[in-house]
């Protein structure tokens, strides 16, 4: 019964209602094909410009290529820096997750690390990083530069093994010089996105994988130097098999640099300096071009064109190597500061040329009995004149010279005149500027008013002073040109698409009588000669001007005061061309004067090079 | 021949047209391309002889195969089951029957079709009470479903619980057992969900609701198909010129699961509508001679098969349209591959002999 009358109601429904099922089932066909429909529509219709840029996006690629930097020579167009072909060896993610993927790739993720590590000596860490890093940059990485040979022919053997990873055409930087100059070369090294932001700023093309100036001309001239990248246009497939490329804008080098620097004359006063810890700079004193800057300790800047280890990093750091003491270094000048004492006294009538001042040995101030002592304590100079203070460095001269000073007014020459605590503007980045502390400095950071013996102290380069070795070299030459010598600088000329010129006028200073400027400078020969603190400068074939100074620094380690000792001069003395300073950081030789030998071989050394034809 | 139906002829043979020149062209870049179109004229003409054979099949006979067709479909699953039991062929997934590596059919394919017919004897028997059928179709359609998911292959299980579905409404059951079946889904899938779903599927559900989250993985195949799609805007990038399919930025299946991408770029919205319209074309063909065939029985196979090609169709577009998630669905007589192809001309020859044993008009 039961099944009789289910079949019943079953005959019943299923002719006729089966027929609306139909209708249902075509209700469906239609409503699900409008949908999709629609959503075509969408697509096709309404988003396609979208969805035609991604497609280009697809596979049309925008590969850039590197320029060469501009190369730098020196003022007789010796090579001193130059980009040389080499090649890199670069990670791709893409093309990485790709060939490791469990569905399409074939390649073993761990022997692919293991044979890359084998091949670049780069260690499996680094080798995940830079994926990962080319991950998160969506872009392709550098995993090691200038590849030698026998890298670049294992990996060209192993390639099909190592799908992800690629060699690139690009350059190394070469400094056939070696450690020459360095200081004032720096280096280049790829760029890092937090510490090299500004550069960044001033050039957004540039990412990681592109070497910037990090250190000296590099640095400072990395706009000039670098070049502009080329662009093509390439047609890829998935796999990145390039089907068709369209160049669209060519490479242009970087522009070359020309030095002020003669590179004989360098690597001759490196050889002068280089057991000590010490700077020399020669300059020429019209024009203000650095012909020499040498400073020891230095390094091989071509050590970062591989990859720095730790340890030689910490090695060279540790020795401060990267130091550029002639810019950078600060230290009180001791007596080679008095030359700038004396133009002021003299300017402002505080001293006639010829009136004496007496030298008792020692000096007694407000209850200070006995310390302010003349180096020749506990002998005397008696009564002596400027000339004869600065031709025997005494020191009680220009305890009394000072005395008589304003001396907020003379701290204001000090700055605008002499340039102390203020850059000189030399076209190096990271100059140091020294100090020269005022009475509310004083006060508020020592807490003690400014006394009479503070003053003094001023007098003979000590105090509340430290100037850097190329604001000195600035005094001397300015005291040569009387006045006259432009900025400091490196920069001669530039070659290439970039235009550049600068003038190198300094800042606007007090004029000083040129009456006083040529007693200056015959008081400073008189310092060369015998009977001066540097005798040994004298009966050279160029009359020599120059100041020796001792000044006091630091304790050492074990406890023993040291000295800074200095020597600055000019030459010739009777119609300066040339000023140089030398400068020992806390040396164990006894006063400035036995700097003299050093200092006597590079000017005569300039002078003897300078009669070849080159100029 | 008693009864031709030409409309419904000309639908298929268009159909398979546009097959061809989309595989040619979804091919045209890879090697295999040859050897590739070779086989899938192979199958198109044993496709013809299957068809052949089932529309001359004596009258009435066609229920006498079908538990033959449907258990041997289930040994067929039975022997993946034992692949995988045995890890024969060192896969991951255990979806073809091969030797050595060749891979030579998938019974999950057959197994549709078998299911259809399987479920129109079970609920034309009128000797079975409703509940009766409803209990033995929901068995023999769980039974296939299971073997599938272990395969694992989540896309053609979920098309023969559709098939089930559909089967269920158009019968005598209707609608009402199809919601008792979802109810019973719903219980089911919960104790069952740790045994038989994986995680890279639930991953692909996930990848489908957020494509911009796995940009290289599975979120990279879904997005190169809209990329292909859109930008072949109205009229297509032209045969052969798209740049998506050229270039190989789709998918590796891009002439099977992939191919309604591959249509998309090069012709455009004028092209996917005319797919769209052929396919729609068929459907109304078929329920066509739905209304006209004899039996129950044959009714309600026929409009099981409106059933599935309306399923197979729709969820292959919305797969390539990111309307749904990717599966490994072809689309009907277009996509390569040829077990989907001969199980697709088997359903033709089923409908066409529904066709020619119609009804006779009566005036």
């Amino acid at each position: 019964m039961r099944k009789r009358s289910g079949y019943r109601e079953w005959q019943a429904t299923n002719t006729d209602v089966s027929v609306i099922k139909a209708v249902v089932i075509l209700i469906l066909v239609f409503l699900l094909s409008s949908l999709l429909v629609y959503r075509l529509f969408v697509l096709q219709v309404r988003k396609k410009d979208y969805y035609v840029s991604l497609s280009e996006r697809n596979y049309v690629r925008t590969v850039y290529l590197d320029a060469p930097r501009g190369n730098i020579y020196d003022r007789n167009g010796i090579v001193l820096a130059e980009d040389i072909p080499s090649f890199h060896v670069l990670v791709s993610y893409q093309k990485w997750l790709q060939a490791i993927s469990i569905e399409n790739g074939n390649q073993s993720e761990k022997e692919a690390i293991t044979l890359i590590s084998r091949i670049f000596s780069v260690s499996e860490e680094v080798i995940k990083k830079t994926i990962q890093d080319s991950k998160t940059n969506q872009s392709d990485v550098i995993l090691k530069e200038n590849l030698n040979e026998t890298e670049y022919a294992l990996f060209n053997e192993n390639a099909a093994k190592l799908s992800g990873f690629y060699v690139k055409r690009g350059f190394k930087r070469f400094y056939p010089q070696g450690k020459t100059l360095s200081h004032v070369l720096g280096y280049t090294r790829l760029l890092e996105k937090e510490k090299d932001q500004e550069i960044v700023n001033q050039n957004p093309s540039l990412n990681f994988n592109d070497r910037v100036g990090k250190q000296g001309i590099e640095r400072y001239y990395e706009n000039l130097l670098q070049g502009e990248k080329g662009t093509i246009l390439q047609k890829i497939d998935a796999l990145g098999t390039i089907l068709d490329e369209v160049e669209k804008k060519p490479i242009q080098k970087g522009n070359d640099i020309y030095l002020t620097i003669d590179i004989t004359l360098q690597k001759k006063v490196e050889s002068l300096i280089q057991n000590h810890v010490s700077t020399l700079m020669i300059m020429d004193c019209k024009t203000g071009e650095i012909l020499a800057c040498a400073n020891n300790p230095g390094f091989d800047p071509n050590i970062f064109s591989e990859p720095l280890s730790d340890k030689i990093w910490n090695e060279l750091s540790a020795k401060r190597a990267f130091f550029n003491i002639a810019i950078q270094g600060e230290y009180p000048p001791g007596s080679i500061f008095k030359p700038l004492v004396s133009l002021f006294g003299l300017e402002k009538g505080y001293i006639k040329m010829t009136e004496p001042l007496h030298c008792g040995g020692k000096i007694d101030v407000e209850g200070l009995a006995g310390k302010y002592r003349c180096w020749v304590y506990p002998s005397q100079h008696g009564w002596i004149t400027m000339k004869e203070a600065l031709k025997y460095s005494c020191d009680i001269y220009f305890f009394e010279l000072i005395r008589k000073f304003d001396i907020l007014e003379f701290l204001d020459f000090a700055k605008r005149n002499g340039g102390i605590s203020q850059l000189t503007g030399v076209d190096l980045p990271y100059e140091n500027v020294g100090e020269l502390r005022n009475p509310d400095w004083k006060k508020k950071h020592v807490g003690y008013e400014w006394f009479e013996g503070d003053s003094m102290n001023l007098g003979i380069g000590q105090g509340y002073l430290t100037v850097t070795p190329i604001q000195m070299l600035n005094i001397y030459a300015n005291i040569a040109s009387r006045g006259k010598t432009p900025i400091p600088h490196f920069f001669l000329s530039t070659k290439g698409g970039k235009a550049y010129a600068k003038d190198w006028k300094p800042a606007e200073k007090p004029a000083i009588k040129a009456q006083y400027y040529d007693f200056i400078h015959d008081s400073l020969h008189e310092v060369t000669q015998s009977g001066g603190t540097a005798p040994l400068l004298s009966n050279t074939f160029i009359p020599i001007a120059a100041k020796t100074g001792t000044a006091e620094d630091d304790l050492d380690e074990t406890g023993k005061p040291t000295q800074d000792l200095w020597l600055a001069g000019f030459a010739p003395s009777d119609k300066p061309e040339i000023a140089a300073v030398v400068m020992y950081e806390k040396s164990k030789l006894e006063f400035g004067g036995d700097l003299s030998p050093v200092l006597k071989e590079a000017i005569l050394f300039y002078f003897q090079n300078k009669k070849l034809p080159q100029e | 021949m008693n009864n031709p139906h030409y409309p419904f002829l000309l639908t298929i043979i268009s159909l398979l047209l546009f097959g061809i020149i989309s595989i040619y062209s979804a091919s045209f870049s890879m090697q295999a391309s040859q050897v590739l179109m070779m086989k899938h004229f192979i199958f198109i003409g044993l496709g013809f002889i299957l068809f052949t054979l089932i529309i001359f099949l004596p009258r009435d006979s066609f229920q006498d195969i079908t538990s033959a067709f449907y258990w041997v479909s289930i040994s067929l699953l039975l022997v993946l089951l034992v692949y995988r039991i045995l890890h024969i062929g060192n896969e991951s997934v255990y979806r073809w029957i091969q030797i050595g590596s060749t891979k030579l059919f998938q019974p999950s394919e057959f197994i549709k079709i078998a299911l259809i017919l399987m479920l129109a004897k079970v609920y034309t028997n009128p000797k079975k009470s409703n509940w009766r059928a409803f209990f033995e179709g929901s068995m023999y359609s769980v039974l296939p479903f299971f073997l599938v998911m272990l395969q694992p292959d989540l896309g053609s299980a979920s098309i023969i619980l559709l098939i089930f579905l559909s089967m269920t409404f158009i019968s005598r059951l209707g609608f009402g057992y199809v919601l008792l079946s979802n109810g019973l889904m719903v219980l089911a899938f919960f104790p069952a969900r740790k045994y038989l779903i994986h995680d890279y599927q639930i991953q692909r559900i996930l990848t489908f609701l957020n494509p911009e989250a796995d940009p290289t993985g599975e979120g990279w195949s879904i997005m190169q198909a809209l990329i292909a799609i859109g930008s072949g805007g109205i009229h297509g990038k032209g045969f052969l010129q798209g740049t998506q399919s050229k270039m190989r930025f789709l998918p590796d299946t891009q002439y099977s699961d992939f191919i309604f991408s591959v249509i998309g770029e090069e012709f455009g919205l004028l092209g996917s509508l005319l797919l769209i319209v052929l396919f729609i074309a068929l459907l109304m063909c078929t329920l066509d001679i739905f209304l006209h065939s004899e039996s129950n029985y044959l009714k309600i196979v026929v409009l099981g098969v409106a059933c599935y090609w309306l399923i197979q169709f729709f969820t292959n577009i919305a797969m390539n349209i990111s309307l749904m998630p990717v599966t490994g669905i072809p689309l009907p007589f277009i996509s390569y591959g040829g077990s989907a192809l001969l199980t697709n001309f088997i359903a033709a020859g089923i409908v066409y002999y529904a066709q020619i044993h119609r009804k006779k008009i009566e005036f």
